[in-house]
């Protein structure tokens, strides 16, 4: 079909207002918050699953890529049009259908923004737990996406521990739903799969999320230490006695020198390192919870202790590590950030792996990670237009994953592999184990028009 | 079975590990089903080699674990090899310092906690309160063990592998969730005989796509699992349990929405009838009623948690009208639950022939469910009982035959020809778990088809294109 043919029948479909294909809509859609680039054919914004089904549909018989976005703001280029194709924007789609307290479920479209819905619900009462630091940006599609994470995912778990069911369009435009609120379908566990598919298996169009009470209190400590070593020691040692406070975050002095010069959270500039810790629960039995945390710190050489007051300091130590991504580019321009993840008992041991790694190459590297999770996510700082020193960065990126998936870990935590990752795929997997993720594609999409060209190397 | 076949087996296994006399095979059967060998691989290549001479041979394949759930699913279609996991019984990694562990799939739930919990932490486990001695239970005692947070029925026979392989999960799950939220990296065998591994060590993982997931629940049908990494939580410091009778299932579910409404976290919230519920807690006299039920709130933790959650849930409950309650620690608490994992069981003893029926629902319908069921059955003659996971959705029928009455068979397919109608009208669904009878293949084993099913044939095909993993057995046929 002629391109001019195509767009017409998508103009059809949706409206003539919903697509969009002059040069600066097709360039900007070309992008993410990866640093990989390519270029749409068009992007249409659906209004309903009909039309996203109509749109599959049309995309299948013609054999265009189809690639579902929300807000862009993955960082393993899982948004790129890399073989050109239809966008499918979810801006249009962006309402919350039901909330059903009596169930512990809300219902979305997948253009929602995360925090929409969190602050929705907590005026009630509960929360969607799963909070990326991008929150304010995200949709919960692309949470749905990419399997995301954030601080909290530490003691409730990752987008996936909170998804049901949803309504999906498959790859020939079939539209059907996987799971619901019934906790127990006898079968596979296809929503299992499909999130953090990355949009390669089916594109949700309505998402069941479960939500849980608020916790009745919440205690938020920053611990401020004089070494990386001692913190990291720390993280352990709290799970090993027997904590798993509700998150530990871990900054170090880079991040928190680029953190003070935007956003002034308070964290000392002479310090090595931070943790945010914060507990949360009942509140019977949390504040000798707290002490105990308190006396490992000690133990481990803390320098000194902050206990946030009342929710306007606890919102000021998080704001910081909030905005940490957005303000090391006041350092360098740009940044790629490393999601490697390992046992969290080798985390003393690979930061100083990754750190040798930045001066091996002359490149600054600030920390600011999932610590309890040993979530690692060194940015590697650079000038895109340097391109010898952007290609020294890639270099050493891949080396840090080198590094994590040697430790017994893997090379992504929460970011996808989409396709920055994909020459990296080999150092966890082996052919057999890569062939069965083909099976698994080549069986829900035999085409290969949803998302083609991401996680999976050919 | 032809003797290259079987010589081709011996080879990769030892004589030993083979068995294929027919006077042997038939106590292995599923169902009516005989199968041509059985083998007892001992490590995960073994199982590589096993079923790369099935699928040359296009053998089918049964795999057994503890055998607790055999009776699950239709009778296989073909049961060339059943496999045995029995061999493959170790703990290969124990981290409890990054809280996880791996272990092979043939090990039995009751020895990966203890081994978790160490010597020192044995008060943790549901052992038999006789076996025990005394100064070994620790309760308030602070610890260093670890737990896999997951308590399926039957620990002491369950496997690893039938666990993943069933998605078993028990009371807890309420609060730890179920092996989706725990299971972090699978190694099996696929229909080619191939080793594949798949997630790893850590609780965050987006690598490629989530294969362990998938698994989960697969019954045997995708592949052969051999070992598992689970993540652990610390042991709970404390644990109590409060258990209350009620005069009817409404009562008893107005102190379920209580809890559920506030901001209490217990570890489980089980609802049970009252015939279980009498022999369970003999701490309290026998509740009047005819309707009478149980519920019984567990909590685990910090020993001010747990005493938080004990002395609200005794409020509500007075609020919502109980009978009597008891507050179970220690020694009770443990022989309570130590009952209470063995529920349903005597389908593998000698006792009286039962059906038991899972179901599932909407939290908020179960109430409604587990009622109609019961008044469905009491219309029918049948004699029923129940218990439910009540802050979760699920809960379990059994229904008891009584003596061999007439018409058994006609009333209990009436039963749950209702029962199915009844699931359909709130978006619930029900899995048929037991029914020892020849006519088992007359019942709804797998419950509603689903929207999805178009899908999971489409992987199946994909993953085991020959259909040697238990064919015939699954929803559907899968
Ligand atoms: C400053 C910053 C901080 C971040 N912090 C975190 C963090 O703490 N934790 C974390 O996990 N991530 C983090 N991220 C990464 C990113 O924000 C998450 O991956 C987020 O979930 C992406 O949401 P999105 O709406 O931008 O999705 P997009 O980037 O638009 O899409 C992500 C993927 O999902 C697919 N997709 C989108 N919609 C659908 C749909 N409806 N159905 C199927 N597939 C779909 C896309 O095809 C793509 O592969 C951060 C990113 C930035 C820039
Ligand atoms: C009457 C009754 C009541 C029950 N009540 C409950 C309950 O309350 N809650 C609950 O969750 N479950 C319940 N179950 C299910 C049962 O307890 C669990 O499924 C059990 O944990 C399975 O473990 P197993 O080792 O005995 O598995 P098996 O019975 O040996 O096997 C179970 C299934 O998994 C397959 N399998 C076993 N091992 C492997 C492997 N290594 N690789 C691939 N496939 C494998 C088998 O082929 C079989 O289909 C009940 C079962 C019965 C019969």
């Amino acid at each position: 079909m002629e391109r001019e043919e195509a767009i017409r029948k998508l103009q059809e479909s949706v409206g003539e207002e919903n697509v969009l294909f002059s040069d600066v809509d097709l360039t900007l859609y070309g992008y993410d918050a990866s640093l990989e680039k390519g270029r749409a054919d068009a992007v249409v914004l659906p209004g309903s699953t009909d039309q996203v089904s109509l749109v599959v549909r049309l995309a299948y018989q013609e054999g265009i890529p189809i690639i579902a976005r929300g807000s862009g703001t993955n960082l393993s280029g899982g948004t790129v049009p890399v073989r050109g194709g239809i966008v499918l924007h979810f801006s249009r789609m962006n309402k919350i259908l039901e909330v059903d307290i009596p169930n512990r479920t809300v219902t979305v479209e997948p253009g929602v923004i995360t925090l929409d819905l969190q602050t929705m619900l907590l005026k009630q009462g509960f929360l969607y737990a799963p909070d990326p630091a991008s929150q304010k940006v995200s949709t919960l599609g692309g949470n749905v996406g990419e399997n995301s994470g954030g601080p909290h995912c530490l003691k409730y778990g990752v987008t996936t521990n909170h998804v049901l069911g949803a309504e999906v369009v498959l790859y020939d435009g079939t539209v059907t739903w996987i799971g619901g609120k019934n906790p127990d379908n006898p079968g596979y566990d296809l929503m299992g799969l499909i999130v953090g598919s990355e949009g390669t298996l089916a594109i949700a169009t309505k998402i069941i999320l479960r939500i849980i009470r608020a916790p009745e209190a919440i205690k938020t400590m920053l611990a401020i230490y004089d070494s990386i070593e001692d913190a990291s020691n720390t993280v352990s040692a709290i799970i090993a006695e027997g904590i798993v406070p509700a998150t530990l975050e871990m900054m170090d002095h880079v991040v928190m020198e680029a953190v003070e010069k935007s956003v002034q959270a308070g964290y000392p500039l002479d310090a090595a390192a931070v943790l945010i810790i914060e507990l949360d629960g009942l509140k019977d039995g949390l504040d000798r919870q707290a002490a105990k945390v308190l006396e490992i710190c000690k133990r481990h050489n803390v320098r000194e202790i902050q206990l946030a007051r009342d929710e306007a300091e606890r919102a000021r130590l998080w704001a910081g590590r909030k905005g940490a991504f957005g303000a090391v580019t006041r350092l360098r321009p740009c940044y790629m950030v490393c999601d490697g993840t390992v046992p969290r008992t080798k985390l003393p041991e690979v930061l100083n792996q990754v750190m040798e790694v930045g001066k091996k190459y002359g490149l600054l590297i600030g920390n600011v990670f999932h610590a309890g999770d040993g979530n690692l996510h060194p940015l590697i700082l650079f000038d895109e237009r340097d391109e010898a020193e952007k290609n020294t960065a890639m270099k050493a990126a891949s080396e840090i994953l080198k590094i994590c998936a040697d430790a017994g870990g893997t090379i992504s935590g929460e970011h996808g592999i989409g396709i920055e990752k994909l020459r990296e795929m080999n150092f966890i997997f082996t052919e057999d184990d890569l062939e069965t993720m083909r099976k698994i594609k080549r069986a829900m999409d035999p085409k290969d028009v949803l998302n083609p060209g991401k996680v999976i190397p050919n | 079975m032809n003797d290259v076949i079987l010589r081709e087996l011996e080879e990769g296994l030892g004589a030993d590990n083979l068995m294929a006399e027919s006077s042997e095979l038939s106590a292995y059967s599923v169902g009516s089903v005989s199968p041509g060998a059985v083998v007892f691989p001992g490590t995960i290549e073994e199982v590589a080699h096993i079923v790369k001479v099935a699928a040359e041979n296009n053998l089918a394949i049964v795999v057994r674990g503890g055998g607790t759930k055999m009776g699950l699913g239709r009778d296989p279609e073909r049961m060339d090899i059943l496999l045995c996991t029995s061999r493959l019984g170790k703990v290969t990694d124990m981290d409890t310092a990054n809280l996880t562990v791996t272990a092979q799939a043939g090990m039995r739930f009751a020895d990966i906690q203890g081994a978790l919990a160490g010597e020192e932490n044995r008060c943790y486990l549901l052992v038999s309160p006789n076996g025990r001695e005394q100064d070994e239970v620790c309760f308030e005692r602070e610890h260093g063990g670890c737990f896999v947070p997951l308590d399926p029925p039957f620990p002491d026979m369950a496997t690893l592998g039938g666990i993943v392989a069933a998605n078993s999960s028990g009371p807890r799950r309420l609060l730890y969730g179920t092996v989706r939220d725990m299971l972090l990296g699978v190694r099996f065998v696929n229909a080619e005989g191939k080793i594949i591994g798949v997630g790893g060590k850590t609780v965050k993982n987006v690598s490629g796509y989530d294969v362990s997931r998938l698994i989960i629940g697969s019954m045997g049908t995708l592949g052969v699992l051999c070992e598992m990494t689970l993540r652990l939580l610390p042991l709970p410091e404390t644990a109590a349990t409060t258990v209350m009778g009620f005069r009817s299932l409404d009562d008893a579910f107005s102190l379920v929405d209580a809890i559920m409404a506030s901001q209490l976290t217990p570890a489980a919230i089980e609802l049970f009838g009252k015939k279980t519920g009498v022999r369970l807690t003999p701490q309290l006299q026998e509740i009047g009623g005819g309707d009478g039920c149980f519920v019984a709130v567990l909590a685990e933790g910090a020993s001010e948690v747990v005493e938080r959650i004990g002395a609200d849930t005794l409020d509500m409950g007075a609020r919502a009208g109980s009978l009597e309650s008891v507050i179970l620690k220690g020694d009770d608490h443990l022989s309570f639950w130590h009952d209470y994992y063995q529920l349903g069981r005597s389908d593998h003893g000698n006792g009286p022939k039962e059906i038991v029926v899972r179901v599932s629902c909407p939290i908020s319908r179960l109430k409604e469910l587990l009622g109609k069921a019961m008044n469905e059955s009491a219309a029918l003659g049948l004699a029923s009982d129940i218990f439910a996971h009540a802050g979760s959705g699920v809960g379990r029928i059994i229904i008891r035959e009584k003596e061999e009455g007439d018409g058994f068979k006609e009333r209990v397919l009436k039963w749950m020809g209702r029962l199915l109608e009844l699931c359909i009208s709130i978006s619930g669904n029900l899995v048929v778990e037991g029914a020892a009878y020849p006519w088992k293949g007359e019942l709804p084993i797998w419950g509603i088809s689903r929207p999805e099913h178009d899908l999971m044939e489409r992987i199946k095909q994909g993953m085991d294109p020959a259909g040697i993993f238990s064919p015939g057995r699954y929803v559907g046929g899968v």
